[in-house]
C-alpha cells in the first residue's frame, strides 16, 4: 500500500487515513542501515522508522552477508514491530510497550543465536544489534484521532498539522534540547540492543484536527541548523506539489541536498479528506513560518537563531510527554 | 534554509609505549599511527562529516622509576615522558612524521609501564572548543604492557607536578556524563591497544566511550577489527 488511501468499508477507521508515504534514502546504496514500516487495518495505522547505530554496531557478520550488526537490527526489528502491529486486538492492550519490547529482544536473540559472533572489541560503546526505534499507531477514539507513540533512541515521532511541526517523542540524548543537539554530539542514553536493558518509551496523544503522524530518523532532521528549517523543508515541499507523491519526491530530494546520513520518514496523512484539502489547511501555517521564523534565516547567528528557537519551542514541544525520572 | 552541513575540529593524542619491550613493534606502530589519523578521515568523510580542522599530537611514555635508576648507572636518554604540541594538518605534516619515526625503544625496567599517566597528559591536552562546530578528541594508546598504579614512579625527579593523585582523580579527569571532565563529553573516545590486564581492565571497564582490542600494542588486529573501530570513532554515538 503506497500513496493512495486503501479501500475500506464504510465506517471503519480506514475512512480517517487520506495517505500513508515513505521517504527512504540510503546514503551507500545497499548498505543503509535505516529500515521503516507503514501498514493500516480496519481498525489502526501504523507508522516507524528504524535507525541501526552504525558506530556501536559495526561488527560485520560473514554469516548475514557481511551485513553489519546496525544494518541487521534495524531491520529485524522493524519486522518485530510489523508483527506486533498485526496481531494487535481492538484496542491497545495494557502496556503495549512492554510487549513489543519483549518481542523484539525475542527477534533479536532468535538471529543473534544464529550468527553467534561477538565482536573481539571491548567497549561499552560495542553493542550487539543496536538500533533506534520510533514509531506510532494511530486509532480512532470518540470520533477524534488518537496516536499512541513509541520510541527508543534518538529517532522521532512527530505531528504536523495547522499549528506547526511537534515532536512528540522525547530523544534519548544526553542533550535532549532539539536545537543544542544539532551542535553538540549527544550522546543516546537508550536504545534497543542485546548488550544492555532497553526501554520502549510510550506516550498518546488526541488529536483535536487533521493531521501527519510521522516518524523520522536523524538524517531527515539532524542536518538542518535550526528545528523550524526541518518544518519549512516539510512545507516548502507540499506546497511545491501537486499529488502527495511528488511531495514524497520533493521530500526526498530536498532533505538529500543537506543530509549526512540515511534517511528514512514514514507518515500517515489523517482527517484531510485528500491532497488539496491538506495543502490548503497547511498553507497559512507555511506562510507564518516562512514570515516569523525563516525569512532571514540564512543570515542569523548562532544566538539569533537560539533566540528564535526559543520562540519556537513552546508550539514545537506541545504534545511532549515527559520521561519518568 | 541556511547552508548548514556537519562540520568537525578533530583531535587526536597518540600515546606510545616506547620501552624496550616495544622494540619489535614499535615500528609497525608508527606505520600504523601515521596512517591512522587518515583512515578516520576518510571514515568521517564516507559519513558526510566535513572536518574543517584536523591536530594530532604525540605522547610517548617510559617508566618513571626506571628512568631514575638508569640515572643512576650513567644510562641517560630515556626519557620517561615525551609530548609534542599539536601539530596542524596537513600543514604540518612533516613535523609529525620527524617525531613519531625519532621515536625509540628504549628502557622501562620491570613489566608495567607508565601507561596512565600518559592518558593524564593526553586527557590534559589543549583541546579544541572553537564554537559553531561539532568535535572529536580522541585518544589513541598502543602498549604491551600493564600499567603501573598512577603515582607509581611519583619519587622520580621527572615526575611532573599536578599529575592526578589516583585512579578516583584521573577518572574526574576523564569525566562522566553528569560531571564532564577535560574533554567535551559528547566529543571523547579513548582507544586502547593494550593487553587486557591490570590498569587497562578498570579504564574499560569504568570509563565510558572507550574502545579496547586487547592485545599486546594491537597485535592480531585484523582488517574488520579495525574497520569497527574506526566506526566507534567516526558515528555519533
Amino acid at each position: 500500500m503506497r500513496n493512495r488511501k486503501p479501500n475500506s468499508p464504510e465506517g471503519d477507521y480506514l475512512d480517517k487515513l487520506d495517505f500513508l508515504f515513505c521517504v527512504y534514502r540510503e546514503k551507500l546504496p545497499g548498505n543503509g542501515e535505516d529500515a521503516f514500516v507503514y501498514s493500516a487495518n480496519v481498525r489502526s495505522v501504523l507508522v516507524g522508522v528504524f535507525d541501526g547505530c552504525g558506530g556501536a554496531g559495526a561488527k560485520r557478520y560473514p554469516r548475514l552477508q557481511n551485513k553489519t550488526g546496525a544494518y541487521t537490527a534495524s531491520r529485524i526489528t522493524a519486522g518485530a514491530v510489523m508483527e506486533w502491529f498485526s496481531l494487535l486486538p481492538e484496542g491497545l492492550p495494557e502496556a503495549p510497550e512492554e510487549a513489543v519490547g519483549a518481542l523484539i529482544r525475542q527477534h533479536l536473540e532468535r538471529c543473534h543465536r544464529q550468527v553467534g559472533e561477538e565482536s573481539r572489541l571491548v567497549s561499552p560503546l560495542v553493542r550487539t544489534f543496536p538500533t533506534t526505534a520510533a514509531f506510532a499507531v494511530c486509532t480512532g477514539e470518540a470520533g477524534r484521532n488518537r496516536v499512541d507513540f513509541f520510541w527508543a533512541g534518538d529517532s522521532r515521532v512527530y505531528l504536523l498539522d495547522e499549528d506547526g511541526l511537534a515532536q512528540l517523542s522525547t530523544d534519548d540524548l544526553s542533550v535532549p534540547d532539539a536545537m543544542e543537539n544539532l551542535y553538540n554530539d549527544g550522546v543516546l542514553t537508550n536504545v534497543i540492543s542485546l548488550s544492555k536493558a532497553y526501554t520502549i518509551h510510550h506516550g498518546a496523544a488526541i488529536l483535536d484536527k487533521p493531521g501527519i503522524v510521522f516518524a523520522a530518523t536523524d538524517g531527515c532532521f539532524g542536518y538542518v541548523s535550526t528545528p523550524m528549517e526541518f518544518e519549512g523543508m516539510l512545507l516548502s515541499a507540499l506546497a511545491d506539489s501537486g499529488s502527495v507523491r511528488e511531495w514524497e519526491e520533493r521530500l526526498t530530494e530536498i532533505i538529500g541536498t543537506v543530509a549526512g546520513d540515511d534517511y528514512t520518514l514514514s507518515a500517515a496523512v489523517l482527517g484531510f479528506g485528500g491532497f488539496e484539502k491538506m495543502r490548503a489547511a497547511l498553507s497559512q501555517r507555511q506562510r507564518f513560518l516562512e514570515r516569523e521564523y525563516l525569512a532571514d534565516i540564512g543570515s542569523l547567528s548562532r544566538e539569533e537563531k537560539t533566540a528564535l528557537w526559543s520562540r519556537y519551542r513552546d508550539s514545537y514541544s506541545r504534545f511532549q510527554a515527559p520521561l519518568p525520572d | 534554509m541556511s547552508n548548514y552541513s556537519l562540520r568537525y575540529n578533530v583531535d587526536i593524542v597518540f600515546c606510545i609505549d616506547c620501552t624496550e619491550s616495544m622494540d619489535n613493534v614499535l615500528n609497525i606502530i608508527k606505520e600504523r599511527a601515521l596512517s591512522f589519523y587518515e583512515d578516520l578521515l576518510d571514515r568521517m568523510r564516507q559519513k558526510q562529516k566535513a572536518v574543517d580542522a584536523l591536530r594530532v599530537r604525540v605522547v610517548a611514555f617510559r617508566d618513571y622509576v626506571a628512568y631514575d635508576q638508569e640515572r643512576k648507572k650513567g644510562n641517560p636518554g630515556n626519557e620517561p615522558m615525551l609530548v609534542t604540541d599539536f601539530f596542524r594538518l596537513p600543514e604540518e605534516a612533516e613535523k609529525l612524521e620527524l617525531a613519531v619515526r625519532s621515536l625509540q625503544p628504549r628502557g622501562g625496567g620491570d613489566d608495567p609501564e607508565d601507561g596512565l599517566e600518559a592518558v593524564a597528559y593526553a586527557i590534559r591536552s589543549d583541546w579544541d572548543r572553537s564554537p559553531g562546530v561539532k568535535h572529536r578528541h580522541v585518544i589513541v594508546v598502543w602498549t604491551d604492557a600493564q600499567a603501573h598504579e598512577l603515582g607509581f614512579g611519583k619519587a622520580s625527579s621527572r615526575y611532573p607536578k599536578g599529575m592526578a593523585r589516583s585512579i578516583g582523580e584521573l577518572t574526574a579527569w576523564w569525566g562522566t556524563p553528569s560531571a564532564p571532565g577535560y574533554c567535551l563529553q559528547g566529543a571523547k573516545r579513548l582507544v586502547l591497544f593494550t593487553p587486557k590486564e591490570e590498569g587497562w581492565d578498570f579504564l574499560t571497564e569504568q570509563w565510558d566511550q572507550t574502545v579496547q582490542f586487547p592485545s599486546k600494542a594491537g597485535n592480531g588486529l585484523s582488517e574488520l577489527d579495525y574497520e569497527e573501530i574506526l566506526n566507534c570513532l567516526s558515528a555519533s554515538l
